[in-house]
């Protein structure tokens, strides 16, 4: 019994340690469509992207020369990246029950098609992309960004 | 011999003036970064927006395909934009789109998990949008009307979402993603006072994503 109590112990201090092991954040979107190289990076690991992936906030998604890719958040907002992004998904809270949320991208290179989703609706500006030159607030509504460096 | 050379030096002239046209031009182009943001079309809010800010100040886009480039430190710029200048800038981006989420709501008998029979064409619809996506999440919420107990409906809401994931599992739904949550009565489609019996408050609602 101690022994097994010590197991459980060691194995949860070890999921809590280990650098990537997302035992306690939150989903807030999945990969749905993908073409060419796109890249996830999480936690100082840049691994190629497959349709289904889990996102979480902090993430880093890139496309290359090649690539384009599809995001569903769990808010229903959509993201779609051409070649030559570069997104870093910097904020993301949503409660499905009162659609309180905050929702903000860091882009820095490349084109973005964005559809808001409940967060936006709700509350108004809670959703915003930041590019290098300007910040960008969402209010219910269908855009398209593209920031040349 | 004299005009041989103005032509020479002439030619030399213009040809620096070109280089240093090309060159000025390119580096403006190089060193200064931009955005340019472009309001789409919605048919499912008209009345969307976006705010672009540039320091304190905001210029707000309304009307679409409108489009407002902001360069480094520089004012926004507000410019009409045409659909071939929207596609040759972002056909790749907008050809990524995920398909739209969806939702069904399946209906119930009162006090209980059975899914009434005008609502079984329902579960066929979930099959189809299922299979022409990919990567597919499946979310599925029960609620209930406002007769008896919050805890008793809590529990009641469960079981009709849980009762609905069978359903779609033993028909061989595929899935990478399939959860099954209650709300209870928090969540009423229409609001009553408690203790009413109200047939559309009996549901479960299927988001696919």
């Amino acid at each position: 019994m101690k022994r097994l109590f010590l197991l459980s112990f060691c194995f949860l201090f070890l999921m809590a340690v280990i650098p990537g092991s997302r035992v306690w954040a939150a989903e807030i979107g999945q990969i749905k469509t993908l073409k060419g190289d796109v890249f996830l990076a999480r936690d100082n690991n840049r691994t190629q992207a497959q349709p289904g992936d889990i996102l979480y906030q902090a993430d880093v998604v890139e496309t290359g020369d090649n690539g384009s890719v599809g995001i569903t958040f769990i808010d229903n907002s959509r993201f779609s990246a051409g070649p030559n992004t570069r997104i870093e998904l910097s904020r993301f809270s949503f409660n499905p029950t009162t659609q309180d949320g905050e929702f903000i991208t860091d882009m820095a290179s490349g084109t973005l098609a964005v559809i808001s989703g409940q967060i936006a609706k709700h509350s108004p500006e809670a959703m915003k992309v930041k590019t290098p030159t300007t910040i960008l607030g969402f209010r219910g509504t269908k855009a398209a960004i593209k920031v040349n460096e | 011999m004299r005009s041989e050379q103005n032509k020479i030096l002439k030619w030399s002239a213009i040809f620096c003036l070109l280089l240093l046209t090309a060159g000025g031009c390119s580096t403006v182009e190089i060193n200064k970064p931009s955005t340019l943001v472009v309001l789409l079309p919605d048919e499912n809010s008209p009345n969307g927006a976006v705010a672009v800010g540039q320091g304190d100040a905001e210029t707000v886009l309304d009307t679409p395909m409108t489009a407002a480039k902001v360069e480094q430190g520089g004012p926004v710029i507000k410019e009409n934009i045409t659909q071939e200048e929207l596609e040759r800038d972002f056909s790749e981006a907008l050809a990524a789109t995920p398909l739209e989420p969806i939702s069904f709501t399946l209906y119930f008998e009162e006090g209980n998990s059975v899914v009434l029979d005008t609502s079984k064409d329902t579960l066929d619809k979930i099959f189809e949008e299922v299979a022409r996506r990919q990567a597919v999440e499946v979310q599925i919420t029960g609620h209930t009307d406002t007769v008896g107990a919050t805890s008793d409906n809590d529990k009641l809401s469960i079981q009709r979402a849980e009762s609905i994931k069978e359903m779609l599992v033993s028909n061989g739904l595929k899935s990478n993603f399939i959860r099954a949550v209650g709300r209870g009565e928090r969540e009423l489609l229409v609001p009553t006072p408690d203790n009413i019996d109200e047939p559309k408050n009996r549901r479960v609602e299927v988001t696919i994503r």
